[in-house]
């Protein structure tokens, strides 16, 4: 690790990154500010003020912290059961030809039909509190399938050759060749994975409605028009969306060093 | 190393590349024997029959077990010197590594590489990489205890003093060395050259 180029950048730009990061933000809330002043009414467009201080009355209650935290649970752990799916499927695709010939069209029909159709019939199937991880997991297999399998096939075939002519052991072709050759595929197609499939498991919440959940609160505040709410809960959303992003993000990096 | 009657084309090719080759090469203990043949030839293909890379379409080839080095340089990326040998070495228990430790730094100077045992593959010159596959495939005769090597143009990018000095250490331990080469100079430094005809 002679020059490891993130470290020099990390210090001294923090502040300046921040405000890059900051000024867009601040502009777009402003612009969202005149424009509910612009409206007044607050069922059409909340002030972000007003969907600050809700938030601010929602943080402290513990049955927030429950509804977010099931839904984490929840879709965390669809997800977690989509990539090990994948992530299996990819390795029969890879090796049986029959796999192969009846897996891969299955997966690219599953991707075209549209979430809303998924939900709907996954409901019929499953318990309601369920369905949104099924759902979750649904969205992250053929992401995961396909990454996965770009990843199985990318070790270089020389280098292969060269590993099976100086006689490595398998371990040492998966730990030297065969996973450092995987790791960017799979590791690209998991972040849009958990991006993707934590959107449409809280899409899915707000159509099954189960009994706590991030989703049942979007789909209240419409039903009873507290556009308030919808957006506190929309926001808690995407403040969640974000940090799941980064945390993946960091992981991953730390993972890909791993690799090295 | 014994060839009779060798008829090979590619897979999804039709053009013959060996028909009815006859080529006996006796190699000594310690003798370098260099084949010469013009680009596009079949020196690649012969030695990689005769390493049981291809097979041919009908002949026979005897070759007892060696240690190959490919025209390209197949490292792994992202391993240090040091670990581009250890790869390609049985994995050795505890007291064993420490021996081991020391080949490994033993056929890196062979190759004029020791001050570069943790160097990364990437930031290896092109000659000093042709020398680290070198490295590796010497490593790999040695620790499976074969003195016949195969070696594909071992000295693309690498000067003159560095291969006296190399071909020297292989003589000195006592390895059977095929190579090929174009360059006089490399042809020159063999005990014996032995010329392909190239087939039309
Ligand atoms: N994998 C392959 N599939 C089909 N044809 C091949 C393949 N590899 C080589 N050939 C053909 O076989 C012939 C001999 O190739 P080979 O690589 O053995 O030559 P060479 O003497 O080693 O040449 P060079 O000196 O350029 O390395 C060439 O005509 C080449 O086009
Ligand atoms: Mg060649």
């Amino acid at each position: 690790m002679k020059n490891n180029p993130n470290q020099a950048k990390n210090g001294g730009d923090f502040l300046h990154r921040f405000l890059q990061f900051l000024a867009p933000v601040l502009f777009w809330i402003v612009i969202w500010e005149i424009a509910s002043l612009l409206i007044g009414r607050e069922v059409l467009l909340p002030s972000p003020l007003r969907t600050l201080s809700r938030l601010g009355e929602l943080l402290p209650t513990a049955a927030f912290w429950q509804k977010t935290l099931s839904s984490l649970v929840r879709i965390g752990l669809g997800t977690l059961g989509g990539i090990l799916v994948g992530v299996l499927l990819a390795m029969l695709t890879k090796s049986f030809k029959p796999a192969d010939l009846l897996l891969s069209p299955a997966i690219r029909v599953m991707r075209t039909i549209p979430v809303t159709s998924f939900i709907l019939l996954v409901l019929l199937w499953v318990r309601k509190d369920i369905t949104p991880g099924v759902i979750a997991g649904m969205m992250a297999l053929p992401l995961i399938w396909e990454s996965t399998l770009a990843g199985l096939a990318a070790p270089d075939p020389l280098l292969l050759e060269m590993a099976k002519t100086y006689e490595m052991s398998r371990a040492r072709q998966w730990r030297l060749i065969r996973i450092p050759a995987l790791m960017p595929h799979f590791l690209s197609g998991l972040s849009g994975a958990i991006g993707l499939s934590w959107k449409a498991g809280i899409a899915a919440e707000v159509l099954c409605v189960p009994a706590m959940a991030i989703g049942k609160e979007v789909y209240q505040s419409k039903l009873y028009l507290e556009t308030v709410d919808l957006f506190a809960w929309t926001a808690v959303v995407v403040i969640l969306s974000l940090l799941i992003e980064a945390i993946t993000k960091k992981l991953i990096v730390k993972a890909v060093a791993k690799w090295k | 190393m014994e060839i009779k009657n060798l008829t090979f084309a590619y897979p999804l090719s039709d053009q013959k590349i060996f028909d009815g080759l006859t080529l006996s090469v006796p190699i000594e203990p310690g003798e370098i024997v260099a084949l010469k043949a013009p680009s596009g030839a079949g020196k690649t293909t012969l030695l990689r029959l005769l390493a049981g890379l291809e097979t041919p379409a009908s002949g026979t080839i005897e070759c007892p077990p060696c240690a190959f080095l490919f025209q390209e340089d197949r490292l792994i990326p992202r391993l240090s010197a040091r670990n581009q040998l250890r790869a390609v070495l049985p994995s050795a228990a505890t007291d064993a590594a420490v021996a081991v430790a020391a080949d490994i730094d033993s056929y890196l100077t062979l190759v004029d590489l020791q001050g570069d045992t943790d160097t990364l593959v990437e930031e290896l010159s092109g000659g000093m990489k042709r020398r680290l596959a070198l490295a590796r495939a010497i490593a790999f005769a040695k620790e499976t205890g074969r003195d016949l090597l195969l070696l594909d143009e071992p000295f693309t990018g690498v000067d003159a003093a560095r291969i006296t000095s190399i071909l020297a250490s292989l003589r000195r331990l006592n390895f059977r060395v095929f190579l090929t080469a174009h360059e006089e100079s490399i042809l020159a430094l063999a005990d014996r050259v032995i010329a392909l005809e190239s087939k039309g």
